[in-house]
């Protein structure tokens, strides 16, 4: 049985930052810098989410000469996710199940 | 490659095989970004997330196969023994860990703390740097051994002295007892590889110990190379029990009165009455320096010889800092300790390396209530 529990901001603001950046992507250092969040916290949202199929994850070259990273876009489920789940600052309230 | 890429990579090192595409892609990301600072902050971020899902693997895979002995075909290839050293190194930083809550419950300055902190990330340093290697397999253990000898040997003969005692050598102003680095390694080295040479590092550990004199170290090699005795029954083990007991006679006629010094000696004795967080951290950190010992005796009987020797070391460190005024490993102030509990982990490998891709589990999320929660918002 799953639990019905409300994102946290963090996973809120990452998944923000992937739904705004769209078809292009992005990558993981502008995505810590969109989001608000360390790497520690970014890396493990993303992994979670590629595992239940809300994110691609692409090894693309940035520019000639440059070594591949890795690209991060939202799939179809995962821009439902985004907008079911808007950044704590869009609601103008913490988030519903949380103490204000 | 730049050092923050360089850091990521080296730790990224430890996480299992299912994440060490994650691990690639969080290092060529810390090596795109331009200025350093952002840079080492990505990285330090990387590391630590690294590092807990390193140490919740480890742990899990050395709980899975629950209490039973495991099977004979997972001994053959050496995944145990590998997910023991793993866990050990865990066990390491875990009672480091403890021992800074201890400091600074205790009012430790934040000097003391720091010192030990660099000699815990120097430790893993050295120790993630080898993972994957045997650096204490044939033919490296038997001059490693014969150096760490010859090492406490001059230590005797040029240390730095207090109180009649020579245990010391002062490093770029930083002073260290080269026996609780070493010596743990040379006695699960011997362990390990009962040979000429690392008999003759044994001799000469034996013989610093006495000329030093340190009677808790001369006591530990009774121990560690007892322990070894007992379990193979070999005339070399147990000759070299009998030097070390002569060695460790010799210590105790030797006047020992080197002083106390705070947070470093009779640290058991004052915990619990500093506070009660200072006593549970000591206490438990003590507990977790011992449970590869345990888990590998209980578990790993083909090299219970090797844990054997690796817990009757520590233990003997303890009772020694229970009993009187030496040491307290990895929870009181000193990274020698630290740095020698670590080291000597790297001597708890079996002959093969771990095949992490055969038992590496799918992917799957690691926290339970983030993950039930998108999956929740999804349906």
């Amino acid at each position: 049985m799953t639990r019905s529990r409300s994102l946290s901001p963090a996973a809120r603001s990452v998944l923000a930052a992937l739904a705004e950046a769209g078809g292009r992507g992005s990558y993981g250092y502008d995505l810590c810098r969109r989001a608000g969040v360390k790497s520690g916290t970014l890396y493990p949202l993303l992994i979670r989410l590629e595992g239940q199929g809300h994110l691609e994850a692409e090894w693309l070259v940035p520019e000639p000469g440059r070594p591949p990273r890795h690209l991060y876009r939202l799939t179809g489920t995962g821009r439902m996710l985004a907008l079911q789940n808007p950044p704590v600052d869009a609601l103008g309230e913490a988030p519903l199940g949380r103490p204000a | 490659m730049t050092v923050s890429e360089r850091i990521v990579r080296l730790c990224c090192r430890w996480l299992p095989a299912h994440l060490s595409d994650w691990g690639e892609a969080m290092a060529r990301e810390a090596g795109s970004i331009e200025r350093p600072v952002a840079a080492l902050s990505f990285a330090v971020g990387c590391v630590i997330w690294a590092a807990r899902e390193a140490a919740a693997e480890a742990l899990r895979q050395a709980m899975a196969s629950g209490a039973g002995p495991i099977e004979r075909e997972t001994m053959m290839t050496g995944q145990y023994g590998w997910r023991l050293r793993d866990l050990a190194t865990v066990c390491g930083a875990v009672g480091t860990g403890m021992g800074l809550i201890y400091l600074s419950a205790a009012g430790a300055p934040a000097q003391l703390l720091t010192m030990n902190a660099a000699a815990l990330v120097a430790g893993l340093v050295l120790v993630l740097s080898l993972r994957g290697r045997e650096p204490m397999d044939q033919p490296v253990v038997g001059p490693v051994t014969v150096a760490i000898g010859v090492i406490l040997m001059l230590t005797a003969a040029l240390g730095e002295e207090a109180s009649g005692a020579r245990r010391w050598a002062s490093v770029a102003q930083v002073v260290l007892q080269p026996s609780l680095i070493g010596l743990p390694l040379l006695i699960v080295g011997f362990a390990r590889s009962r040979d000429a040479l690392t008999a003759t590092g044994v001799v000469l550990a034996v013989v610093a110990m006495a000329w030093q004199p340190d009677r808790a170290m001369a006591a530990t090699l009774v121990a560690g190379i007892g322990a070894v005795a007992l379990i193979t029954r070999e005339r070399l083990a147990i000759g070299l029990t009998g030097v070390a007991l002569i060695g460790f006679a010799v210590a105790c006629l030797q006047p020992d009165v080197v002083p106390p010094t705070p947070f470093v000696d009779r640290v058991y004795r004052t915990a619990l009455s500093t506070g009660m967080v200072a006593g549970i951290a000591v206490w438990l950190g003590t507990a977790v320096l011992l449970a590869p010992a345990v888990l590998g005796l209980a578990r790993d009987r083909t090299n219970r010889v090797i844990y054997a020797a690796f817990g009757a070391t520590w233990l003997t460190v303890v009772c020694a800092a229970i009993a009187g005024d030496y040491p307290t490993p990895l929870v009181g102030y000193g990274g020698s300790a630290i740095v020698g509990y670590l080291l000597a982990t790297l001597a708890l490998t079996l002959r093969e390396r771990f095949p992490a891709a055969t038992t590496a589990p799918e992917a799957r999320p690691s926290g339970g209530s983030e993950a039930d929660a998108l999956r929740a918002a999804a349906t």
